[in-house]
């Protein structure tokens, strides 16, 4: 079983459209952020960044994954879909999950915190960033007007760079006239395993996972 | 504390021992003697309504704060429920009705042949190398009627011919089926362990004993390696070490009833 | 998208349907006659090869199994809670639907498949009934299917199946004078297996479940009846059987004695 520690954003919904996708059995500790568990010493002897998200591999030795990025080239190796074995397939698929890594995550991630987080606002961040958010999309939209999907077909470079492009209006960018964007957009959204993962973990119950998830946390690491 | 009243580890008493173990849940072991008939005491444990109706023939109790939690899969259900620690049982619905439909295979059609055949095999040499004079009188006074059918075929040590081949051909069924879903993945769910495995196994552990024309390593490898795989686990290995008679493989008690329709 | 494939809203069928409607999901309903023997039909044996009824497609995926769609309904969509928060009220939960599966429900089926389906199908063409018979999957249901059809099943059989029938309802009587629901404090899927396999009940054994006998059956039974969700399931129905249900309205109760013929 992977036990999937994870909270509602981007990164997370990453790890849990790849295992709905994947029709891998997981579990969900949802941690929450608000409380600063993601910093709570058991918590960080799995994950010592003290992010979201992290998974723990129960048939594997128990073997914790941090950094979403390397979750997802994980999960997929051990179900051998979603990234191709062939050197040049699995290349392009990198590249693309590369490009969300560095790229429209951490951008759109800035652009977030300056435009609806930051106790004040900074004209020059927010255009700075939003500026960026919308150059990548457009570097998306190119790759996307010839190709289906990002690297061949469907795999995690998709899955990845959706779980944060969906969301391009909370950084406040448009995507007019980026209509190959839109497209591919509109598909992902429409996958159930897409649907299935986006809406983990489940919001109402938060409250009534916190208790569970720390001592869940503990119990294992004790 | 959870307490939990088995017999053998094997069938239906093995799937809630392995279960305890995998969670790593503390819990006393009540071992009960079947073959004395120990479980029909009446100061065995306090009547509770559902522990009184079987449905799947004599089984394990779990005990938790004054609450009896009967039927295998249902208890490993329970635990899932009560203890979130180390689950065994997926977030995900379709992969948890893909277990409860395992589990209905299991106990309708492969658990009530295994019975039967273990049944006939073991427990009416058992019972008679035993010659207890007063069980006949016990039986007839058992509320269950297929329990009690089950109980007199082992002690007169006579099963129809028609229904072991019938239970035969369940077994072959339920073997073939298992093979062909482990051949691709290494779990029945897929790449992980799951309560399907431990459902799964729990009844399949004394085949290649009870049936070894139809498990082996010729015949079923998939379902072989599975079962070697399964008995490596430390918990499994705890589980199977409760045994006092160094032969679990040859427990049997009359278990699921045969489906009536057929 | 959600389908199910159904017969009468009632037995295995109606728990798919009422779980669905009770949790408010949207679904497409597709009737199978199985008085046609439409299970047996190619189109749908591709959609489930092993021919039986109910069936469920969500997102292009089969969930087997009348009981455990219910729990796929519940697990899966939003809306009201159909399984019991408390573990040892969901083991329950868990408990009453395998005995209302395993022990319950095939003796009722036996007594209808005799008294109705039974009498129905005979006058069928005999050839084009055996051919039919033959298609089966398997082999289990081949069996039920000749007995239910040609009234083979044997004496002993009946009567045992009216023992079981006649112990469940001593045994479901007794704990719904305990509790108000099924597993416990609150209506479960427990309670929809048992209305959809008891509800017509009181109406083909009067002598075993009535007011007098079994008065908290009898109200169970009707308080489950008033649901919206109830009315929503009986129109999926295309015979006069949901009607029947009738006797379970309360205005069907008043006069001497509560009773109903």
């Amino acid at each position: 079983m992977i036990d999937l520690y994870t909270a509602e954003t981007p990164n997370g919904w990453k790890i849990s459209i790849t295992l709905e996708e994947l029709a891998m059995p997981y579990t969900v500790h949802a941690v929450a952020l608000s409380k600063n568990e993601q910093k709570a010493p058991d918590y960080l002897k799995i994950n010592p960044n003290g992010r979201i998200p992290t998974i723990i591999d129960r048939d594997n030795g128990d073997f914790a994954v941090f950094e979403s990025g390397a979750i997802m080239i994980y999960l997929a190796e051990k179900a051998g879909r979603l990234l191709p074995t062939d050197v040049k397939g699995r290349s392009r698929v990198i590249q693309w999950l590369m490009f969300q890594m560095g790229g429209i995550g951490p951008m759109m991630g800035q652009a977030n915190v300056f435009l609806r987080y930051a106790p004040e606002k900074i004209p020059y961040a927010i255009d700075r960033y939003q500026r960026e958010v919308r150059r990548l999309l457009e570097v998306l939209n190119g790759r996307l007007a010839d190709n289906e999907f990002l690297a061949g077909e469907y795999s995690i470079a998709d899955i990845a760079n959706w779980s944060w492009v969906s969301g391009y209006a909370w950084s406040g960018v448009t995507i007019d006239g980026l209509t190959h964007l839109q497209r591919w957009i509109e598909t992902l959204a429409a996958r159930p395993a897409v649907k299935r993962g986006r809406a983990v973990p489940p919001p109402a119950d938060l409250g009534a996972q916190d208790a569970r998830t720390v001592e869940g946390a503990r119990k294992f690491l004790a | 504390m959870l307490e939990l009243y088995h017999w053998e580890p094997n069938g239906s008493w093995l799937k809630p021992l392995i279960a305890l173990h995998e969670k790593g849940l503390e819990f006393r072991s009540r071992y009960v003697e079947v073959l004395s008939f120990e479980q029909h005491r009446p100061d065995f444990l306090q009547p509770a309504r559902e522990t009184a109706l079987p449905l799947e023939g004599e089984g394990p109790i779990l005990v938790h704060e004054g609450r009896q939690i009967t039927e295998s899969l249902f208890i490993m259900e329970y635990l899932e429920d009560a203890y979130p620690q180390r689950p065994l049982r997926p977030a995900q619905p379709l992969l948890h009705a893909r277990i409860l439909a395992w589990g209905r295979f299991i106990n309708e059609v492969l658990m009530p042949a295994v019975s039967t055949l273990g049944c006939h095999a073991f427990l009416g040499p058992q019972l008679k190398a035993q010659s207890s004079t007063a069980l006949p009188a016990r039986v007839a006074q058992l509320p269950s009627g297929y329990l009690r059918e089950g109980w007199q075929s082992a002690l007169a040590n006579d099963y129809p011919q028609d229904l072991l081949e019938d239970s035969r051909r369940k077994v072959a069924l339920g073997v073939r089926r298992l093979e062909d879903a482990l051949a691709s993945t290494p779990w029945l769910l897929g790449t992980s362990y799951t309560l399907a495995d431990i459902d799964a196994f729990s009844i399949c552990n004394a085949l290649p004993t009870l049936t070894p024309e139809l498990v082996s390593a010729n015949a079923t490898p998939q379902l072989l390696r599975w079962l070697t795989r399964i008995r490596e686990r430390p918990a499994v290995r705890a589980a199977l070490g409760t045994s006092r008679t160094g032969r679990p493989e040859q427990a049997f008690a009359p278990g699921p009833e045969h489906s009536r329709w057929g | 998208m959600l389908t199910i494939y159904h017969w009468e809203p009632n037995a295995n069928s109606g728990k798919p349907i009422l779980a669905a409607f009770e949790k408010g999901v949207e679904f497409e309903s597709r009737y199978i006659d199985m008085l046609a023997f439409e299970q047996h039909a190619p189109e749908y044996l591709k959609i489930n090869p092993n021919g039986t009824v109910p069936a469920m497609i969500h997102d292009g995926v089969l969930v087997p199994e009348s009981t455990v769609m219910m729990e796929y309904i519940d697990g899966t969509f939003e809306g009201p809670r159909l399984r019991p928060e408390d573990p040892f009220e969901r083991w329950r939960m868990r408990w009453w639907c395998r005995y209302f599966d395993q022990v319950v429900g095939p003796s009722i089926s036996m007594f209808g498949w005799s008294f109705f389906v039974g009498p129905a199908m005979r006058q069928r063409d005999p050839e084009e009934l055996r051919a039919r018979i033959e298609r089966i999957p398997l082999k289990e249901r081949r069996i039920a299917w000749s007995k239910a059809i040609y009234g083979t099943f044997s004496p002993e059989e009946m009567t045992e199946s009216g023992r079981r029938i006649a112990a469940g309802v001593r045994e479901l009587e007794a704990a719904l004078s305990e509790r108000p629901w099924v597993a416990g404090n609150s209506y479960s899927l427990a309670d929809i297996a048992g209305f959809n396999m008891l509800a017509g009940l009181p109406l083909m054994n009067p002598q075993v479940a009535n007011d007098a006998v079994t008065p908290h059956i009898l109200e169970w039974l009707r308080k489950i009846n008033e649901r919206p969700a109830i009315r929503r399931s009986f129109a999926l129905g295309r015979t006069e059987l949901v009607r029947r249900y009738a006797h379970l309205d309360r205005k069907a109760a008043t006069g001497a004695g509560g009773q109903h013929a």
